[in-house]
């Protein structure tokens, strides 16, 4: 359980402010309880990235939202990669067989 | 034989300056372009399955954290420091987490039980109509819900205030765990073009009780008894999780004996069974020692003196 001082005090050269202002644009998601924020490791970690990006690569506000939606749908698509990978692999030899020669043809 | 001193080596990353691509007497906005541009290529953020992107990043940023700096510049340049004085703590970087549990609040609506674009493409070609009314699964909630301990070993029903001002009842299952999740289907965002809602997500955080503990489904308290009830044993009162009970402190108890009260833990989730309740005993002295109890010691010592470290090779 990361409170919002614990983050400020752990990634150097973000402001509480800049810190609320993303988790108002929904950028940064912590879980709620009551009034306060709750963050997790994921958290943290897209926050460093937040501060990569706005901070120390100069991306604006308005690109940081379609950096992000990019990023989190190359994730999503990684994540769909694996489940049909973990499918194909459960498969008997000679599907797994076949469906490599057809990815291989590219159809 | 004369010794030489052997010439001072700089060992770790290389010269930041080349790892930079700049020249020794860059201007700092140089080396801040410079540093943009290599973050930009080998952030490991934004090149995900390149696998050596992280070493790169690593050392790029570790020269960036010398030369970006015009005080560790300096006494880099003057030989002060060496570069190895830069290297960054072990980086974590949001690709490690995305796509796992941590970061499902990040998680699009693509979904296996809705199809996705990547299977609604693999597996809904040929499909009558076209993809103009994309049915999409509601996001995600993640909430936090603080637990007294009675109420998530008990079970209770909880209410949460979400941020729009409306609020969320929270059945928090009998013998909930600290830190476990509860989730609640369809309690998250509402779909687009009829599209199932979201879940909601709530974390348990149970607050500890001041006397009883718990160890997996067994409920442990400390139970002091006075010296009388140790030696001719009584009935006490002791809290459990379903209130006060009364047992029976056998004759002659020990500090550290435990009486087990059957049943009397918590309902395991996975087995469906009740743990138990241990009391381990503590004898606990009068706060004050009066002169008749230290009289009957000294004459009771005299005929029936123990050795209580027996065991442990001690000596009476």
């Amino acid at each position: 359980m990361i409170d919002e001082q614990t983050v400020l005090s752990r990634i150097t050269g973000i402001s509480v402010v800049q810190l609320r202002v993303w988790v108002s644009q929904e950028w940064v998601r912590p879980a709620r309880s009551g009034a306060t924020m709750v963050y997790n490791e994921a958290d943290i970690a897209r926050i460093q990235l937040l501060h990569l990006l706005g901070n120390q690569l100069g991306v604006g506000n308005e690109a940081i939202p379609i950096i992000l939606s990019l990023i989190d749908q190359v994730h999503d698509l990684r994540g769909q990669m694996q489940i049909i990978s973990r499918v194909v692999e459960s498969q008997p030899d000679d599907v797994r067989a076949e469906i490599l020669q057809r990815l291989r043809e590219r159809p | 034989m004369i010794r030489v001193p052997l010439p001072f080596v700089k060992i770790g990353m290389e010269n930041p300056y080349k790892t930079l691509g700049v020249a020794k007497d860059a201007s700092d906005a140089d080396i801040k372009k410079a540093y943009r541009k290599l973050a930009k290529e080998h952030h490991p953020d934004l090149n995900p399955t390149d696998k050596g992107a992280e070493d790169r990043f690593k050392e790029v940023s570790a020269a960036f954290e010398l030369l970006g700096d015009p005080e560790k510049r300096g006494q880099f340049d003057r030989g002060e420091i060496d570069a190895s004085g830069a290297e960054r703590p072990e980086a974590h970087y949001y690709k490690d987490y995305a796509g796992g549990e941590s970061a499902r609040q990040y998680h699009s609506d693509a979904r296996f039980d809705d199809l996705g674009d990547v299977f609604s493409d693999l597996f809904g070609r040929g499909a009558a109509g076209g993809r103009h009314d994309v049915k999409m699964r509601g996001g995600d909630v993640r909430y936090h819900l603080a637990v007294d301990f009675l109420d998530a070993v008990n079970g209770a029903t909880k209410r949460v205030s979400l941020p729009d001002g409306s609020s969320l009842d929270v059945k928090v299952p009998e013998g909930v765990k600290d830190r476990q999740t509860i989730r609640l289907r369809g309690k998250g965002q509402p779909g687009l073009n009829g599209g199932q809602s979201g879940d909601a997500y709530v974390e348990v955080d149970v607050s500890p009780h001041p006397i009883l503990r718990r160890e997996a489904d067994d409920i442990i308290v400390d139970l002091p008894i006075s010296i009388d009830e140790a030696v001719l044993g009584g009935k006490v009162d002791v809290p459990t999780i379903g209130g006060q009970v009364r047992v029976t402190v056998p004759k002659g108890s020990s500090s550290g004996q435990t009486l087990r009260l059957k049943g009397k833990g918590v309902k395991g989730s996975a087995t469906g069974h009740k743990g138990d309740q241990r009391c381990v005993l503590k004898i606990i002295l009068p706060e004050e020692i009066d002169g008749e109890l230290v009289s009957f010691m000294e004459k009771w010592r005299e005929t029936h003196a123990y050795n209580p470290r027996e065991k442990m090779g001690g000596r009476g």
